[in-house]
């Protein structure tokens, strides 16, 4: 398997990312169909995908395509994707909460980290990125920061 | 971070849970909902998800990433 951290880049540098975006995403929205019951696929979206492409139609279109309801899946940005158009990306995570799929900031922490961001935009889930724990054990000051 | 998030209405997630200990660290927090990481489960291919998902009786899984309610733990 390829790590994301490598091909992501890769792909976003060639411009092929907006359609293996939309290739992923229907993808994982027709493995969602195959798991039981009350379970979700989280699927990671770029900036790229926010800037270059209309992300609530694309989203809007896969569910009706695959039959999958709204519920069951989850987008996933990065602090960064908001950093890129701010105004259009905001625009369009309300559109996406409107659809009813859920919408999780990922990697939290590793940039610009502004707690503005937790409560101006429709985030359902936040996650805490990794570098946090990796000091966890024994460093009080970050254990503080974690639990704050 | 996980306090506030959890006091603005947020699902909590901690990522990168690599050892026994980070996991322990964490139970005590009850502001946190969920972690993932190595320690729970490594990338696999979609077949495998399939599976386990099927197979798990333990707790479903949230996402394809395999992250464990830690709640159920803490309980």
């Amino acid at each position: 398997m390829v790590p994301a951290a490598e091909f992501i880049p890769v792909a976003e540098e060639m411009g092929l990312i907006v359609e293996i975006g939309k290739r992923v995403l229907n993808k994982a929205c027709m493995e969602c169909l195959k798991w039981p019951r009350g379970t979700s696929v989280a699927v990671n979206l770029s900036s790229m995908q926010f800037c270059r492409s209309d992300v609530p139609a694309l989203v809007r279109d896969v569910l009706a395509a695959t039959n999958l309801s709204a519920s069951r899946l989850e987008i996933e940005i990065t602090e960064s994707t908001l950093l890129q158009d701010t105004i259009k990306t905001g625009h369009d995570l309300y559109k996406l909460g409107r659809l009813g799929v859920r919408i999780s900031l990922d990697d939290f922490g590793t940039a610009y980290s502004s707690l503005s961001y937790l409560h101006s935009f429709p985030f359902n889930k936040v996650k805490i990125d990794q570098s946090f724990l990796r000091g966890l054990v024994g460093d009080k000051r970050t254990v503080t920061l974690l639990r704050a | 971070m996980t306090r506030l998030s959890a006091q603005l209405g947020l699902h909590v997630v901690v990522e990168g849970v690599e050892t026994q200990e980070q996991l322990e660290l964490l139970t005590g927090d009850n502001s946190i909902d969920e972690v993932q990481g190595y320690l729970l489960g490594r990338p696999m291919p979609a077949s495998d998800i399939r599976q386990l998902l099927y197979s798990s009786c333990v707790a479903p899984a949230d996402t394809a990433s395999w992250s464990a309610p830690l709640r159920q733990d803490v309980a």
